[in-house]
Formats: C-alpha cells, sequence, structure tokens
C-alpha cells in the first residue's frame, strides 16, 4: 500500500517536474525570441502598416496631412514615370539574376572541382565585392566608367579602340546596360560562397559513381550538382530578383536615373518624390511603396509557381 | 542551473532592447519637464530665484542658469571652423550655457524625421533649415512651427551700441526674411551662384572675362570651344545646377529688358499665370537648347557629379562650371596653384547697360528656432544668433567658410575685404564692373501635389537631353505646365 502511495506520489512530483521544465522552456523561448520579435513589429511591420496610412494622405512630412482617399494610387497609374521605371526594373529583373546567378554557378563549380592552388584566394577574391559598401562599388564604377580618364576606355584603346572621351554612364544607349556591369560584380560574390558550399556539401561518391559509368563534365554538372544544388539557386534567385525589383542605390549614385530617364526604376522613383531635391510627397511616395510591395509578393508568387520547392536528400 | 543562465542572460537581452528602445522615452520625461520649466538643472532652478540679481546686463538673461542648446549645423562646402569659433566665443562669455551640436552636411536626412516624427523635445532648439525639397521652409512657417526673430532687428550688433542690426542688413536680404510673414531667421552669411572659372587660363588664352552682351557672351563661348577647350560644364547627375544657377536667371533678365519684371516676378513668386511657358522662360531654355546643339557642353555630361564637373575646369577641359561660390572652399584642396577663380553671370540682352541678375541666398547660413522649445532655450538661441554678427565671426565666415558674411558695413574695412576667399571676392568683383541684381527663387507656397513632381521631372530630365542638343524643350515645357497649373490649383493655399 504504501509502496502504490508513494508510487503515485513518484509519478506526480515527476509530472510536475515535467510540467515545470516545459514551462521554463516556453518562457525560455518566449525571452529568447521576444528581442527579435519586437524589432520586427517595432522596425519593419509597424512602420509598413503605417506607410498603407500615409498612402491615402497628402503629407508633405513636415505639415499637416490631407486625407485624399485612392487619389494617391489613381496619379500613380496615370504617371508615366511609374510605368517607365518599371519597365526598366522588368529589364534588371531579367538580365541581373540571371548574370548572377550564372556567374556565379560556373565560378562556384570550377572552383570546387578544379584544384586550383589559389583556389583559397580566389575564394577571397569574389567574396570581396560583397564586404564593399554599394557606394564604395558604385563610386570605383563612376571611375571605370569615366571617359575622360576611366578605366574600361583606357583598355579599349590598348585594342585600338579610340572612344573620344566617351562617357558611358552619360549617354542615354549606354548607360541603361553599362549598370548591369556594377549591379552583377557587387552581387556575385555572396551567391559564389553560398554554391560553393551548396555543392561541396553533395556526397563525392555520387559524382565517383558517376565517373565510373563515364559521365563527362557537362553531364556531371547537369544531371548530378545542379539537381542537387535545386533548392539553393531557387533561394538564390528568390534574393537576386527581389533585390533587383527594389534595390536602387547604384543607380541613385552613378546616374541619379539619368540621362534623360534612361536609367530610372521604381525605387528610386519612389525616394526621389519622397526625398527629391524639387519635390517632397511622402504619401505618394508611400503609394508607390505599396505599389512595389505587391509587385515583390507577386514576384515571389510567380517563382513560387515556376520553381517549385522540391526537398533533395542525400 | 544552466536554465537559470539561460533565462538570466535572455532577460537582459530584452532588458537592453527595451532600454534602447525606451531611451527616447526617458530623455522625454525628462525634458518633458524641462519644457514647462526649461533645460535647467533642478539646482539651478531652485538657485534662480534666490539670484535674480546676478544676471548678464547686456541681455538680462541669469548667469548661473545652466542651458543646453541642441544644434543642427548643416556642415557642407563651408565646414564648421567658424561655427566652432562662434560656439567657443559665446561659451566663454557666458559659460552657463553649452551646445549639443549635431553637425553633418546631410542634415536634411536628420531634420525630416526629426519634425515628421513630431516630438518637440527631441527637436533641435536651433538649426540651418537645410531641407532636401523647396517650400519646406515656408511650410514649417506657416504651420507655426517657427519663432519669430522680428525682435533681433532692433537689437545692437555685438559690440556696437546704437547700431541695430537692421542698419547692417540688406534691403533685398530684410524683404527676404519676411516673406514669410514673419522673420524665420535673419541672414548670418549669404551664397551666389552662377559661372566660375579660372582667370589665368582666360589670360593666357585672351578670352573675354567680362561679356557685357549676349552678342559677346556666345562669341566667348565660340572662342573657347574653337581653342579646344569645352566652354560649359555642370553636373548632369544633378542637373539643377545649370537651370538654377544660370539659366533660370535669363527669364528675369528678359522681363527686366522688357519692363514687365515686377509683375513677372510677383507672378513667379506666387504661381500666379503660366509658370513655365512665359515667353521669357521658353527663351531661356531654348537657348540652353541652342548651346546644346552647338555642343558647348561636354557629351557625356549627364555622368557627371558636381565634383567631376568643378574638376573639369579646375583641369581645363572646360572653361566655364555652373556652380555657387562655395567652390573655391570645397576645391581648395584639389585646386592647382596658380589657379585664380573668376566669376562671371549671363548677360541676356544686347544691352551694354542691362541688369544682369545673379542668383543669390540666405538658406545656408542661416538659423531658425524651433517655436515648442523652453522660452530660456529660445531666448539663448537669439543670443547665440545675436553673437555671429560679431566682426571676428563675420571675418571667420569670409575667410574659413568661403562665403559672403551679411553684414553690410563688412565693406567698409579693406582689410576685411581682403579676408574674403577668391570665390567671393571675384563675385564681388563682377558686380562692381555691371549692373548685378541679386535674386533668390523663393515662393509664396511649396506644391506637393504628383503632377507638380511629374512636372519637374520633366524639367530635370530636360535638361541634359536639351544640353546635349537631343531634345527641342517647346512641347516638353508645355507638357509640364499642364501638370504644374493643376498642381498649383490644388495646392494654392484656399483663402
Amino acid at each position: 500500500m504504501n509502496a502504490g502511495i508513494n508510487g503515485n506520489e513518484a509519478v506526480v512530483r515527476k509530472r510536475q517536474g515535467s510540467d515545470k521544465a516545459r514551462r521554463q522552456r516556453a518562457v525560455f523561448l518566449f525571452l529568447a525570441v521576444a528581442p527579435s520579435l519586437l524589432g520586427y513589429f517595432l522596425f519593419t511591420l509597424y512602420p509598413n502598416v503605417m506607410s498603407v496610412y500615409y498612402s491615402l494622405l497628402d503629407w508633405d512630412g513636415l505639415t499637416g496631412a490631407t486625407y485624399v482617399g485612392f487619389d494617391n494610387y489613381v496619379n500613380m497609374v496615370k504617371d508615366q514615370f511609374v510605368w517607365r521605371a518599371l519597365y526598366h526594373n522588368l529589364l534588371y529583373m531579367i538580365v541581373v539574376p540571371a548574370l548572377i546567378v550564372f556567374i556565379s554557378l560556373l565560378l562556384a563549380y570550377l572552383l570546387n572541382n578544379k584544384s586550383y592552388r589559389e583556389n583559397s584566394i580566389y575564394k577571397v577574391i569574389y567574396f570581396f565585392t560583397n564586404v564593399l559598401s554599394t557606394v564604395v562599388i558604385a563610386l570605383l564604377w563612376s571611375f571605370i566608367f569615366d571617359g575622360s580618364f576611366g578605366l574600361l576606355n583606357g583598355m579599349l584603346e590598348l585594342f585600338g579602340l579610340n572612344m573620344n572621351d566617351f562617357y558611358w554612364l552619360g549617354d542615354s544607349r549606354t548607360a541603361f546596360w553599362a549598370l548591369v556591369l556594377p549591379m552583377v560584380w557587387g552581387g556575385v560574390g555572396l551567391y559564389v560562397v553560398i554554391f560553393i558550399n551548396a555543392i561541396s556539401a553533395i556526397p563525392k561518391s555520387l559524382y565517383e559513381a558517376a565517373v565510373l559509368e563515364g559521365a563527362r563534365p557537362m553531364t556531371i554538372l547537369f544531371r548530378i550538382t545542379i539537381p542537387l544544388i535545386r533548392g539553393v539557386i531557387r533561394v538564390c534567385v528568390v534574393f537576386v530578383i527581389l533585390g533587383s525589383i527594389k534595390g536602387f542605390e547604384v543607380i541613385m549614385i552613378l546616374t541619379n536615373g539619368g540621362p534623360e530617364g534612361s536609367t530610372d526604376v521604381i525605387g528610386l522613383y519612389m525616394f526621389n518624390l519622397a526625398f527629391g531635391k524639387e519635390y517632397h510627397n511622402y504619401g505618394y511616395a508611400s503609394a508607390i511603396g505599396m505599389f512595389l510591395f505587391v509587385i515583390l509578393v507577386g514576384a515571389k508568387l510567380i517563382i513560387d509557381k515556376c520553381f517549385p520547392e522540391e526537398n533533395v536528400e542525400f | 542551473m544552466k536554465n537559470v543562465n539561460a533565462l538570466l542572460l535572455s532577460l537582459v537581452m530584452v532588458v537592453v532592447l527595451l532600454a534602447g528602445c525606451a531611451g527616447n522615452k526617458n530623455n522625454e520625461s525628462a525634458s518633458s519637464a524641462a519644457n514647462t520649466e526649461s533645460n535647467a538643472s533642478p539646482s539651478a532652478i531652485a538657485t534662480s530665484s534666490a539670484s535674480e540679481a546676478n544676471v548678464y546686463p547686456e541681455n538680462g538673461l541669469s548667469k548661473e542658469e545652466k542651458v543646453t542648446l541642441k544644434m543642427g549645423f548643416w556642415e557642407a562646402g563651408s565646414g564648421r571652423a567658424w561655427m566652432d569659433l562662434a560656439v567657443k566665443k559665446f561659451t566663454e562669455k557666458y559659460p552657463n550655457v553649452t551646445f549639443d551640436i549635431t553637425s553633418t552636411p546631410t542634415l536634411n536626412t536628420i531634420l525630416e524625421p526629426k519634425i515628421a516624427a513630431g516630438d518637440d523635445n527631441d527637436m533641435f532648439d536651433l538649426f540651418i533649415p537645410n531641407f532636401t525639397a523647396a517650400g519646406q521652409l515656408e511650410r514649417l512657417a506657416k504651420a507655426g512651427k517657427l519663432e519669430s526673430q522680428d525682435d533681433l532687428w532692433e537689437r545692437d550688433v555685438p559690440g556696437e551700441t546704437g547700431k541695430k542690426l537692421r542698419s547692417v542688413i540688406s534691403d533685398d536680404a530684410y524683404d527676404s526674411s519676411l516673406s514669410m510673414g514673419f522673420t524665420a531667421r535673419v541672414p548670418v552669411a549669404g551664397y551666389t551662384a552662377g559661372l566660375f572659372y579660372d582667370q589665368k587660363l582666360f589670360d593666357e588664352k585672351g578670352w573675354n572675362k567680362n561679356p557685357g552682351t549676349w552678342d559677346e557672351f556666345v562669341a566667348l563661348l565660340d572662342q573657347i570651344k574653337a581653342d579646344g577647350v569645352i566652354p560649359l560644364t555642370f553636373p548632369g547627375v544633378y542637373a539643377g545646377y545649370l537651370t538654377d544657377y544660370v539659366f533660370n536667371t535669363i527669364q528675369f533678365d528678359l522681363a527686366k529688358a522688357n519692363g514687365t519684371f515686377d509683375t513677372y516676378i510677383k507672378n513667379f513668386r506666387s504661381f500666379t499665370g503660366p509658370q513655365l511657358t512665359t515667353a521669357e522662360n521658353k527663351e531661356a531654355w531654348n537657348r540652353l537648347y541652342e548651346f546644346g546643339k552647338k555642343g558647348y557642353f561636354p557629351s557625356g555630361v549627364a555622368a557627371l557629379n558636381h565634383t567631376q564637373s568643378q574638376m573639369q575646369v579646375l583641369q581645363h577641359k572646360a572653361a566655364l562650371v555652373s556652380t555657387g561660390d562655395w567652390v573655391g572652399n570645397e576645391m581648395k584642396e584639389s585646386t592647382p596653384e596658380g589657379f585664380t577663380w573668376g566669376f562671371m553671370a549671363v548677360p541676356a540682352t544686347n544691352d551694354a547697360n542691362q541688369t544682369v541678375f545673379v542668383n543669390s541666398g540666405v538658406g545656408d547660413t542661416a538659423f531658425v528656432i524651433w517655436k515648442n522649445k523652453p522660452e530660456i532655450n529660445k531666448k539663448w538661441a537669439k543670443e547665440f544668433i545675436m553673437s555671429l554678427y560679431d566682426f571676428e565671426i563675420q571675418e571667420s565666415i569670409a575667410s574659413q567658410a568661403g562665403a559672403f558674411p551679411s553684414r553690410l558695413d563688412y565693406g567698409d574695412d579693406s582689410a576685411r575685404i581682403a579676408k574674403l576667399q577668391p570665390t567671393q571676392a571675384a563675385v564681388m568683383d563682377y558686380a562692381t564692373k555691371h549692373n548685378v541684381q541679386y535674386i533668390s527663387y523663393r515662393r509664396e507656397f511649396g506644391l506637393t501635389s504628383p503632377e507638380s513632381g511629374q512636372a519637374d521631372k520633366m524639367l530635370s530630365e530636360l535638361i541634359t537631353a536639351a544640353a546635349t542638343g537631343k531634345k527641342d524643350p517647346s512641347p516638353v515645357l508645355e507638357q509640364a505646365e499642364k501638370l504644374k497649373q493643376i498642381a498649383i490649383e490644388k495646392d494654392r493655399p484656399k483663402q
């Protein structure tokens, strides 16, 4: 009998102990997550929600705001500069991610499969661009593209091509495409490192088996490497595409949307509407920000549709 | 034990984050108290009544009441040496006053969020109204956010009893200061803008340094081009440098020559009637377009920032750069030996005695005072502003900041004139040889409607297109005018 009672007490005590542990775990989890969650609410969610409200105002950011309903959205639809900027975004969205992912994959594949002695140096060099701030990258390329003493014209001259002080960023025919280079150059480094790690995680036995069966390097690349890191590529594509839609820092520093608006993108247009020299309207800029948000969500959904998530285990 | 440690660590993280977020809150409560009293320390408040006699005789303010003035200082091309001197002198004279200075070339990025946040306690007591967009200062003034400085006009300038501030400020600067209906700021220094060049190069090439008519000006540009130098350059990335400082003045030159200046400027300031398609403005743009077709500007001008365009003149690749008189100070590290800054504006007609308008302003070096601040802070802010009219500070503005001191009697002493930097001296020299009238582009109200933004963008993109001879400005001006008129209609303050 006593043994039974003691046994019950032990069970109760054990249950109490496990309840306490569960509570402590919950408290710990809450406290661990709380700082990040609080930061997210304060600095991300709250400003975004407020932007929805601002988009319904005529507000210069300094003095009293006037509620204008959906006027800003109506104006946005009629604004030719919005559509032109979006067209530029669309072109960048196609070209820049494709180049970044392709070049990053190529470099990662080479660094993983070729045993160059300088591999570790190459990795550092490729990643180096990722350490540089956007401003530094932009200024560096402004020197490369400079008409009078730029590196690009200097190199072309070595090949007998005299560019006559041609400013690559000063001509509406070349400025748009010239900007692709710093965007790709600045973006490749991070993805090279990500792809290198993803590729090195693939078991060597798979490659050995393929080689034994006579597979050629291209077959190995397209039949083994790429399918097995497809998930990583997918994430990278999402990041690069979304980044190319909302990013505008390089453009702002190098051309500020010029010449004649040929490099204007939606993020830069929105920024200049809110903080530009001539004009200030947080309300209208917020409306365009909301539109940009819809585009980003739409792009993410399209990517999900085109590249369905597939988990690969090896 | 491990769990306890983990819990404590997490707790510390949360507390630290909350403390960070609540940092302003703490200040707020402290400042809230100060708002009703002052920024005076509690001990000072307690003793101030007991020592009422212990005041500065010149202003009647307490010697014991400690005050900290929060200042927003725009550290532009003119640097901050003159401000450091001013603060040093002031705090030596008034040791109970200290300054908490935020000094940055991008003050606008701090000012605008601060104002938008609507927290008076967090706001500067006094600041240079450096805003990115036009019309922001006027909007703040209209909204009643700024303290009136009307009383300063009748104050004696430092060290000269009986000499009132009003008597040493030009009528134009005085009118400008009162344009918002009250004195939101008093001018401490000013700037001028136009075309700057190297006098030495002009002398060597035998180019005309003082074109007195439009034809002479065009002949000069032709000659420069024929000598293989780019006649005019400007920062195409910020293309407004060309229109704001040079071509926008032509419309006023022409109006003056036509005898319609008074009406023209009134319409301009009040947004009455056409703004972009006036005959004078269209003519100014057409002249810019003609210059573009003649190849007077660098072919890749759209890619140049202001440093690059100014470097073109320093390197003698271009002859004239459209910029402000701060260029001398801004580029002093890169200016080669023997380079001597010269200045010219554009004479728009062929009358040798015409009035030539030169763009000028006082916005860069004038302080406004935030209205919702403790009275004692506002009083000390005014004292500090008055101290800037001390000749030692005005000399520092001339010699170290490379700006025009605002005191008219500054020029009474040739030793003081000698302290002007070369760019200011060049502008002064030009003004003695031509019938110069200074003009600012202030408006009675600002435009915020999206249509105005679109019109401004059209014009901004038109500058480099016209300057490279690619686009006829007339159709764009017509289109932009329609949008501008819609914006004016929407944004005009209701009577």
